[in-house]
């Protein structure tokens, strides 16, 4: 069987189209290409030429002498530039009255690509749309428009293995060989840019030559060494069965297992018994299907030329879309296609459901569970990545982040979606605008009071102080470092009962506030390690040690209510915060630019390679102060879509406080210290201070409903949030994310169904899977 | 294309022993015509963990900046005094007693400290920052200096080749030297892209060595099996390929292609056995040893003759990790434990001050030892040691918890005249005027190295932007 896969990413009608127009290349000397003059020149008239014509040549660009064969690289490239001018909307500008109608700007955006398809040109700008970066650039509207009656599906395609995929084989602790190019900053499994190299395949022999070394020493090939007799026939075929179940999840068919018969044969000819047989196995960790999951489309084809997914290719697809194992080892799969309850939509639709539902009885959507469904929230907001912008230790400490715990920020933003997800009701605009979030909490409000209670047990025991020290005497007797050093041991077993003591007075004086001392959870499966409330200054909430007074009110109940004028969904949450932040400050720029991408669907063109990146420093301004350049006409083409967006979170600090005051010093300088002396400079009168500008603007959105200005991100998410633009964006990249591409113009019929899905169900997370993963789009090859 | 293993034999019969020759004949036609920049260049990476100690590092009878000047006791991790930069010849000035091992060479050696590497996250080491300079500690973002060295520099079939003790950091009760390859978290040739260390002495050996202990039948069965492996790869993965088409196709190209690759690693391998053969270490048993200066011992030893032999130029090794416990010095707290101790007893009396001297005098030994065999060796108008250059650092700068402002480097060897020696160069305090960084440091080395560069190299630190950090160290470029 051959298969081939059109892979271009773009949509089904313009590959449509290259077949009818094919034979219409033309040459230089030639007619322009149909539409030109019909099209094109009114077009250009009518928008582009009084500024980039005989008259004018801003940006030293004229339109009105285009050259139009595509087949020369100077002009394909001209003509892209302006397909990504229109397609990112940046012109005509967005001040000039006379705009195109959307169907005009898409009519033009679609003959351009037509005519690079049909001269073969624009390879590049096709690859680069395969990349989750370009996802936004097929056209919103018209993958909502419902005119596309295109049945949906996916390129046939190979699929490398991930990492998270990897670690579930059962190597051990082997380093994974395989890792993503994608951006860190978005949906990193992506089919069609999942690369095996030469160092993938290098560490996957390291991977072959440890595992190969661990069964020697635990005696697997004892039948191969010197001394003993060849094993034959079936002995060998054994072999082959074992360890191709072992390195490949499956047994062998007849014809792979003649295969390997004959490799390890001849190998075994050349090299002897054991190397022979190690070879073996080698050349079973570097096959294709080591590396590669391949979906080609095995079962019957349709009207349309589509390909079903066979049963045991649904099996694999559905496994990897939730959880990171191979599908025998999930029950609900693996009976699935035992009972042959894998062929139709309604099997698939049966199975996500059943899955799914389990999940939701038996605990968390934490990432061994069903790790795929967290790690698309993770992906999707990227607040995961806190703990990878770094922060000077000496800022924390004259800011007064007493402790800078971004695995603890992490931490409560998983419960807040956790949580969010098991009422399964609004699910996105919850996400988007709920001020109900976990700090230092568990999650689970039954386990939170049980283990709470237990410690109030413990510490209020009259032995306590006596059975910790005694604990520490312990310890002392078999540590080398106490060794004949009873003055030190002393010191040591001082402490520990001071230390005890000190707890005890601490439980005491808590219950005398009437507040619930933080219990310190255990690492558990439960207690999620919480140790201390030492972190809680990002949520603007007083902190405390584990030995001293309790300041805050920490409710053991949890989710509670944070001051809804300040904080509004994850977007406004420290974890989210600091994941888009600098080193020394907010970052703006990029929060835009995420809003932007993310909940509005939007395109922003490349970057020009000459901007300079930085903004510059001033100690007298404030960042915003500090931005003002990025207003000029040249820069704000593009900065015009994200800085009104990014700018109204500067009601928080880059540590996710909410601010509403900048303070300035003596010398007008920004003063950004909390710690005593900003107490004292303040008392004393020091300290300037002005109103914090968050004022930004919703514009461009694509929605006029929700255009418009606000006063702060919290007013700002509060309206994006309940949007139907918001909730079309996020389904699309969840729709990425389960398909490993972005999507096609013929992916319109998925989108609208999985949306409806969504609204019929209240808002329902769930559904939305179900309806996705039951899709045309996720069944069908082609 | 299958490539025919009877056609490689045949080639390697014919062109094999010439190329195995090229270094050869590269260092004949160097001394002929006088021209250092002809002759191979080599590095060795040292990189310990848990820090090198900055306050006993000062020669005799200069101004040591890193201890109070009142009780001379050791200031704390970013605590050193103001002073300007020093730039003194070694001649002058006796070695401090840890350096005692290295005093043979002290035309060679070169002491640098107070270059910064700040920026980068990790409490006890940069991880892959070390050699970066990104904030990297467990995984790559960026190819790393002993990569990009080894690329430019290599011939043989190794870019650059890593032994380490361990690939974990801080390894829990009961450490033992990894006996495999592990990822110590040091070297990458890109982002996601990190190097693997050979651990066991004795795999190193047959992986590097082999061909010298193997019968040439032996070789021929190794080459011919590897060969029908990578047939056997290719003529299965045809199958897949025909089944694509498009961008899959060329994807899957990729793969493919990496076969031929790994064939031609092993080829470069064979072309240069008698190289192999004739600089191969002597197998012994402490190979197998898993006490830790006999682990260090014998990465030094194979590392030093996979350098002679020209299986490659560079060579990264992580003679410690802070789980490991020298037993051999009467030490049975950790270095970890070490780390923490100050001036506090170790379980054999010494102080951990006293403690982490001492071995980073057994690595100091170690280098001395293999600095002395390259030096024996003639090469161009000098020895190979005047083309190697050893550099003796740790991944968790100047202390136990790494903050990165004062990170020593130990120096010792050359460049082809490239870099001046015999120096001891202390420059300004973190952020004062003249200061430098490590990034600094790193040009120098891939300028000498014969490699193009930008101004810096890695991740700026955005605390030093209003000083000048452009290019190599002044100080210790030769011209």
């Amino acid at each position: 069987m051959t298969i081939k896969a059109n892979g271009t990413g773009i949509s089904s009608i313009w590959i449509l189209a290259i077949t009818v127009l094919l034979p219409s290349v033309f040459s230089a000397n030639a007619a322009p290409p149909s539409g030109f003059n019909e099209m094109i020149k009114p077009f250009l008239k009518e928008n582009c030429i009084h500024c980039h014509g005989k008259e004018k040549q801003k940006g030293k660009l004229t339109l009105h002498d285009a050259k139009v064969d595509f087949t020369k690289a100077e002009n394909s490239e001209f003509w892209l530039e302006i397909l990504a001018q229109l397609t990112a909307r940046d012109m005509p500008p967005t001040d000039e009255e006379a705009q195109p109608t959307d169907s005009e700007r898409n009519a033009v955006i679609e003959w351009i690509d037509r005519q690079l398809l049909t001269a073969g040109s624009g390879e590049t700008y096709r690859k680069k749309l395969l990349a989750p970066e370009y996802g936004n650039w097929v056209n919103h509207e018209k993958l909502f428009s419902g005119e596309i009656k295109t049945p949906p599906f996916s390129p046939s395609r190979l699929w490398r293995f991930n990492t998270e995929i990897f670690a579930h084989k059962g190597f051990g602790k082997a380093k994974s060989p395989f890792s993503y190019v994608t951006s860190e900053r978005g949906i990193r499994d992506y089919a069609a840019l999942s690369i095996a190299d030469q160092s993938t395949v290098q560490m996957t022999m390291i991977v072959a030559d440890s595992f190969l070394a661990d069964r020697e020493k635990q005696g697997d090939f004892s039948d191969f060494s010197d001394g003993k007799p060849i094993p034959e026939g079936q002995d060998l075929v054994e072999v082959i069965r074992r360890e191709h179940s072992r390195v490949l999840g499956r047994y062998p068919s007849n014809e792979e297992q003649e295969k390997y018969l004959t490799f390890l044969k001849r190998s075994i000819k050349i090299g002897g018994k054991l190397e022979g047989v190690k070879t073996t196995i080698k050349a079973m960790f570097l096959s294709p299907e080591s590396i590669y999951r391949m979906e080609f489309g095995m079962g019957e084809v349709d009207e349309h030329g589509r390909r079903h997914l066979s049963p045991e290719e649904l099996a694999h697809a559905i496994a990897y879309a939730l959880t990171d194992h191979r599908p025998d080892n999930h029950r609900l799969i693996r009976e699935a296609l035992q009972k042959d309850h894998l062929k139709t939509k309604g099997d698939v639709a049966q199975l996500t459901r059943q899955i799914l539902n389990e999940q939701l009885l038996t605990g968390h959507w934490n990432r061994k569970d069903l790790p795929r469904i967290m790690r698309f929230f993770d992906e999707f907001f990227g607040f995961h990545r806190a703990g990878t912008v770094f922060k000077d230790n000496d800022r924390q400490r004259a800011e007064k982040i007493n402790q800078w715990n971004t695995d603890m920020l992490i931490h409560d933003a998983r419960m807040l979606i956790e949580h969010t997800l098991e009422k399964d009701k609004d699910v996105i605009a919850e996400l988007l605008t709920t001020n109900e979030y976990f700090i230092a909490h568990p999650g689970d409000n039954n386990y939170a009071r049980e283990h709470y209670e237990k410690k109030i047990a413990e510490v209020m025991n009259p032995e306590f102080v006596e059975a910790h020290v005694e604990v520490k005497r312990d310890q002392i007797k078999r540590d080398f470092n106490f060794k004949d050093m009873p003055e030190k041991a002393k010191e040591a077993l001082v402490a520990a009962r001071r230390d005890a003591e000190q707890t005890v007075a601490m439980y005491k004086a808590a219950q005398e506030d009437g507040l619930y001392r933080h219990p310190n959870f255990p690492f558990s499966k439960k207690g999620r390690g919480i140790a201390d409330l030492l972190y809680i200054e990002p949520y603007n909430l007083p902190s405390n040690g584990r030995h001293d007074e309790q300041k805050w009110d920490w409710p053991i109940e949890q989710p509670l209510k944070m001051p809804k004028e300040e904080r509004a969904g994850l977007l406004t949450h420290p974890a989210w915060l600091t994941a888009y932040s600098l080193n020394e400050d907010n970052d703006p720029i990029h929060r835009g630019i995420w809003i932007y991408e993310r909940l509005l669907a939007g395109v922003l063109g490349d970057v020009p390679p000459d901007v300079d990146a930085a903004v510059p420093t001033d100690p007298h301004k404030t960042l915003r102060e500090r931005m003002e350049p990025l207003r000029s006409e040249r820069c704000w083409k593009c900065h015009r879509k994200m800085n009104p967006l990014g700018e109204a979170f500067e009601i928080f600090d880059d540590w996710g406080r909410y601010r509403t005051h900048h303070y300035f010093d003596e010398n007008g300088e920004i003063y950004k210290r909390r710690d005593s002396q900003f107490d004292r400079k303040f008392k004393e009168g020091k300290l300037k201070h002005r109103k914090v500008d968050a004022s930004g603007e919703i514009a461009f959105s694509g929605d006029p409903k929700i255009d418009g200005k606000v006063k702060n991100a919290v007013e700002m998410m509060q309206r994006l949030g309940r949007s139907d633009r918001a909730r079309q964006s996020f389904i699309r990249h969840l729709f990425r994310y389960f398909m490993g591409r972005n999507e096609m113009l013929s992916d319109s019929k998925t989108l609208i169904e999985a949306e409806e899905a969504y609204l019929n169900n209240g808002g329902s997370f769930k559904a939305l899977v179900i309806s996705l993963l039951s899709s045309d789009s996720f069944l069908y090859r082609r | 294309m299958i490539y025919k293993r009877r056609q490689f034999f045949r080639k390697l019969s014919r062109g094999g022993s010439a190329l195995a020759l090229t270094p050869f004949f590269q260092s004949l036609r160097a001394h002929r015509e006088g021209n250092e920049a002809t002759l191979p260049k080599r590095f060795v990476f040292v990189v310990k963990s848990s820090g090198i100690d900055k306050f006993n590092l000062v020669p005799k009878g200069l101004e040591n900046h890193f201890v109070n000047p009142d009780d001379h006791r050791k200031l704390g991790n970013r605590g050193r005094r103001e002073g300007p930069l020093v730039d003194v010849a070694l001649a002058d000035h006796k070695l401090p007693e840890k350096l005692a091992a290295l005093e043979t060479f002290k035309d060679r050696l070169t002491i640098i400290q107070s270059l910064s590497g700040v920026g980068f996250r990790g409490n006890h080491t940069k991880g892959f920052g070390t050699l970066s300079l990104h904030d990297s500690e467990k995984v790559a973002v960026a190819p790393t200096l002993d990569c990009l060295l080894g690329q430019h520099l290599s011939t043989g079939p190794y870019p650059m080749y890593g032994m380490a003790m361990n690939g974990q950091l801080l390894e829990s009760a009961g450490w033992k030297p990894e006996d495999s390859y592990c990822y110590p978290n040091l070297s990458a040739y890109g982002a996601a892209k990190p190097v693997a260390y050979q651990g066991s002495p004795r795999k190193a050996f047959f992986e590097l060595f082999g061909a010298a202990v193997a019968s040439p039948r032996e070789l021929e069965k190794k080459i011919a099996l590897n060969g029908n492996l990578m047939d056997f790869l290719t003529e299965d993965a045809r199958r897949v390929e025909q089944q694509l088409s498009g961008d899959d196709k060329e994807r899957f190209a990729q793969y493919m292609d990496s076969f031929d690759s790994l064939r031609k690693i092993e080829e470069k391998k064979a072309a240069l056995t008698e190289r192999i053969k004739k600089h191969a270490p002597e197998r012994t048993d402490r190979f197998d040893s898993t006490s830790p200066s006999g682990r260090i011992e014998s990465h030094f030893e194979i590392a030093s003759a996979a350098l002679i032999a020209g299986l490659t130029n560079v060579v990264t090794l992580r003679p410690d990790t802070l789980g490991v416990k020298y037993s051999e010095l009467g030490l049975s707290n950790s270095v970890h434990a070490l780390g923490h101790l100050q001036d506090n007893k170790a379980s054999n009396g010494w102080t951990g001050h006293q403690a982490r001297m001492e071995i980073e005098k057994l690595h100091l030994k170690q280098i001395a030892k293999m600095a002395k065999k390259f030096a024996d060796i003639p090469e161009g108008n000098g020895t190979m040691l005047d083309n190697t250059m050893i550099v003796y650092m740790s991944c968790s700068s100047g202390d136990h918890h790494c903050a990165g402002h004062d990170w020593p480097v130990v120096l010792l060897g050359g460049m082809g005249k490239k870099l001046k020696a015999g120096r001891y160069l202390e420059y300004p305090k973190y952020g004062s005027k003249g200061h430098r960084t490590v990034g600094n440091f790193y040009l120098s080395l891939m300028q000498a190295a014969g490699m193009q560069t930008s101004n810096s190299f890695g991740q700026l630190d955005s605390n030093l932007k209003d000083l000048d950090l452009d290019g190599p160290l002044r100080e210790l470029m030769v011209g």
